[in-house]
């Protein structure tokens, strides 16, 4: 299991549009919004999954960045340094 | 508690520490804790900034499992950033080094601790004078305390410098020019009172989000606080700022001697507070070098100050007259309290004592002083560069407590202090860092005395300038031997010669000073890993090692070992044998041993049972009359400062001038050393983000904030990248006069360039930036200028890999 808690920062324009990508997706929760820095918490099976998710989150026309406030994987899961 | 329990409140946790963030942009947030039966909860400062948030550790079955902000810490009242959250998590990566390891035949092997401190003995032995140590504001304070005893007391050698010397020794020049003593009179609390946060080229939301978040959280409870942020780039801290005045580069010093020379010019400033408590300073043209300068009257001050006119420091600086008259008609004011802060960005600066004493300068003029909310504060970005460095004084001048070694009275203190042979101690300034790394990485026969360093708690071999040159080019010498202690492989153990594991934050006793005079105690809670050890175990050992060899240094002046230490029965404890290190509690035995120099610059500390049952207390620390022990917010105000003569008001007692009176200096803007031209058009500066902490040795090991940060980029403004044709995530190269990089682009991302500058954070170990900045440095402090250096950017025909 993984989950994260995330900051999505958009661009003005693109507000609209980020915002329905992410409610389409079951896997994302979101939290109240705060000018175009939008709170989300993603839930998934594992890392893998959850750095599928960052990394599409980045790739959406409009999001500016992705912010990390806060992750959590089960034990176990180990890490390769960069 | 079930499953589902469970992942709810992480997933409650997740969204609270989400919507803090989002909400408050500060990074600095609470969450709920999860407990469990079986959890130990024990306090300890934060492992990563100068901060010094004071976390809660979770331990359970040997390990350490959870960490919650400290509700009973002043400094950050149940708040973390989001590396503080993480920071149990340092211990576990999967390469903790964990052996000794001696290089053999060109390969790191395994040796035991036996031979591994037997051949650092034998090193120092091959030539004391030649032997060198680097150390950190990283260090505990009893750490700091072994190795300058080790090397001052027992080597007779000075070559002892430590990496604050490339964060903050500017500060230290500038509060000694200034006040006669190193550290701030001011506090954290001037951040809960100050009407005005001046932050000069302080990204402080990012660096020190905690701290900054007491200033952005007063404006939700419906506070005014003004914030104005001077940079030469956007940061997220200017998106908090009511005034974002971007300067070019280099051209502070233009901006502050604006503001006083408005000051004077409309007789705006604190005429009272100016004639009972300032003295006026210039370098002295004669002794140019000499960092006491020669004295000034008031109106050679106002002459020397007069072609800084509105005008004129616009066209040095970009920033447009109007708002230099602003600033100093906020500093003219006195119905308002205005704190400064800064960090890297004045310090890291070829004219870094100059930009400290121009700031100091500013308050003291303008009266802006010694009142909660009025104060001129730098911040630091190490755990302990104020306790360990500064005030225990592991630099290559200092000796404990703010003393000097080329004073044969602060000698003669510190060989009784340390019960030494009279004469121990070495008059002569051992190298400081640029100058020292530049000798280890010089041959022997061309004038490179320093056979060998040893490396403590740091990681040079990523975080000095012109690496090609400080560190790169030890390679090959081989008569230079490089010795590591570290917790993982580094930039720096690459080219080691030998490795010792040491045992990392909570996995040993240690001390901490923090940015506002905090000294900061933990036990120990969980072991090392395999036979990773104390790094102060590892002084002592080698030193012991030198004693039984008949190294005659090794021995006090009762011909006792140096590092002697008793149990409470009086019986010497081998503290040496790392069977019996934790015996007693050695770094308590250090501590007390230190306290007494702590009273010889009214920096007084209170014994370590105080600092073990509190969370922290700022110095001077003097116990009153029921026995008890009063730490001191605001220094040199009568009226909370003990050593203030009663009816002074402000007393300045350390002066320079020895009448109590602080100096206002004078110091004129220059241009740079090296700055953009045809060949090298653009500005390169550097720093850090939010999620890693300096060289990322550890944060890169915490999968959450490695993979919320993985690379190091280059930020580049949008007309530039335009012009160049690169967008973000392609590559371009950076290329400097000491070397070339290649990195990703991030264009519009959190921070935003002018065009004309790039920055580059240092944080990755495979992306060293620090193979291009510059290692000009400051003439009084030598601190290098990381912020300023002249590259081009050419565009990279690959397909590169995005953010």
């Amino acid at each position: 299991m993984a989950i994260s808690g995330l900051v999505v920062t958009m661009d003005d324009a693109g507000v609209a549009s980020v915002l329905a990508a992410l409610r389409a997706d079951p896997r994302i929760t979101l939290g109240p919004p705060a000018g175009v820095r939008q709170p989300v918490v993603i839930e998934t099976a594992g890392p893998a999954e959850d750095d599928a998710v960052w990394a599409w989150l980045r790739s959406i026309p409009g999001v500016r960045f992705v912010d990390v406030a806060y992750v959590h994987f089960d034990q176990g899961e180990e890490h390769d340094h960069g | 508690m079930t499953t589902v329990d469970r992942r709810e409140f992480i997933k409650s946790a997740a969204m609270s520490a989400a919507v803090a963030a989002a909400a408050g942009s500060t990074r600095a947030f609470a969450l709920p804790v999860l407990t469990a039966p079986g959890v130990q909860w024990n306090k300890a400062p934060c492992r990563f900034c100068g901060t010094g948030c004071h976390v809660l550790v979770g331990v359970e079955d040997g390990r350490v499992v959870g960490i919650q902000g400290d509700l009973k810490a002043d400094v950050n009242k149940g708040l973390l950033c989001v590396k503080g959250y993480h920071v149990g998590q340092i211990l576990y990566g999967k390469d903790r080094l964990t052996t000794p390891l001696l290089r053999k035949d060109g390969r790191l092997v395994p040796i035991s601790w036996e031979e591994a401190i037997d051949t650092v003995a034998r090193r120092v032995l091959k030539d004391p004078k030649g032997f060198a140590m680097y150390g950190s504001g990283q260090w505990t304070i009893p750490e700091g305390c072994a190795g300058n005893k080790f090397m001052k007391g027992g080597l007779s050698s000075n070559h002892l410098d430590g990496n604050p010397r490339l964060c903050m020794s500017s500060a230290v020049t500038g509060f000694l020019s200034t006040y006669g003593v190193d550290e701030p009179a001011g506090v954290y609390d001037d951040l809960d009172q100050c009407d005005v946060a001046i932050m000069w080229g302080n990204n402080m939301a990012e660096m020190h989000p905690v701290v900054f978040s007491r200033i952005v959280d007063r404006r939700s409870r419906g506070e005014k606080v003004t914030i104005i942020d001077f940079g030469t780039r956007r940061t997220r801290t200017t998106d908090h700022a009511d005034e974002f005045l971007l300067f070019k580069p280099n051209s502070d010093l233009a901006i502050a001697n604006g503001i006083a020379h408005l000051l004077v010019q409309n007789n705006a400033y604190d005429k009272d507070f100016v004639a009972r408590h300032c003295n006026f300073r210039q370098l002295d043209p004669e002794k140019p070098d000499a960092m006491q300068g020669k004295p000034m009257t008031f109106d050679e001050y106002a002459a020397a100050l007069a072609e800084y006119t509105p005008e004129r420091v616009e066209q040095i600086s970009g920033v447009p007259a109007d708002k230099i008259r602003l600033l100093a008609a906020l500093f003219a004011r006195r119905d308002i309290r205005i704190t400064s802060l800064w960090c890297m960005g004045m310090n890291q600066h070829t004219r870094g004592t100059a930009i400290n004493c121009l700031v100091h300068g500013i308050h003291l003029l303008s009266g802006h002083f010694g009142k909660p909310g009025d104060a001129p504060t730098s911040l630091t970005g190490q755990p302990s560069a104020c306790g360990t460095v500064r005030e225990v004084g592991t630099l290559c001048h200092l000796l404990p407590g703010g003393r000097l070694v080329a004073n044969e009275d602060h000698r003669k203190h510190a060989e009784g202090f340390w019960n030494l042979p009279e004469g121990r101690i070495n008059p002569k300034p051992g190298y400081h860092t640029v100058l020292l790394f530049e000798k280890f990485c010089t041959p022997t026969d061309k004038g490179g005395d320093i056979h060998t360093l040893w490396v403590q708690v740091t990681n040079p071999g990523q975080s000095l300038p012109n690496l090609h040159k400080l560190f790169k080019a030890k390679k090959g010498l081989e008569d230079k031997f490089l010795i590591v202690s570290d917790v993982y492989p580094t930039a720096t153990t690459e080219l080691a010669d030998l490795v010792l594991p040491s045992a990392l934050w909570v996995e040993k006793n240690g001390m901490y000073g923090n940015s506002e005079r905090r000294t900061q105690q933990w036990f120990k809670m969980v072991d090392p890993p395999g036979q990773a050890r104390d790094d102060c175990w590892q002084t002592i050992a080698v030193a012991r090692r030198l004693f039984d060899l008949g190294f005659e240094g090794m021995k006090n002046k009762d011909a006792e070992f140096l590092f002697t230490f008793k149990d409470k029965g009086g019986k010497p404890v081998p503290v040496w044998d790392w069977n019996h290190y934790y015996d007693i509690n050695v770094d308590e035995a250090f501590f007390e041993e230190y306290r007494p120099f702590s009273k010889l610059k009214q920096k007084d500390l209170a014994p370590y049972a105080e600092y073990a049952r509190t969370r922290g207390l700022r110095w001077p620390v003097v116990q009153q009359p029921d026995g008890s022990w009063r730490e001191t917010r605001w220094r040199f105000s009568e009226f909370d400062d003990p050593y203030v003569k009663k009816g002074a008001g402000t007393q300045f007692y350390n002066s320079v001038t020895k009448d109590d009176k602080a100096l206002v200096w004078f110091r004129p803007w220059e241009p740079p050393p090296e700055g953009p031209d045809a060949d090298y058009p653009y500005w390169l500066c550097t720093g850090r983000v939010l999620e890693h902490w300096h060289t990322g040795s550890m944060t890169r090991r915490v999968p959450q904030l490695h993979r919320a940060m993985p690379a190091a980029y280059v930020e580049i403004s949008s007309t530039d990248a335009a012009r160049l044709g690169v967008r973000s995530g392609e590559r371009v190269a950076l290329v400097s006069r000491r070397g070339r990089l290649e990195l990703p682009c991030w264009i519009g991302g959190r921070g935003d360039c002018p065009e004309g500058t790039v920055f580059v954070p240092f944080f990755d170990e495979s992306l060293l930036i620090n193979e291009l900045t510059l290692d000009a440095h400051d003439p009084f402090s030598k601190q290098p200028d990381y912020k300023k250096c002249a590259v081009r950017v050419e565009r990279v025909v690959t397909t590169g890999a995005a953010r």
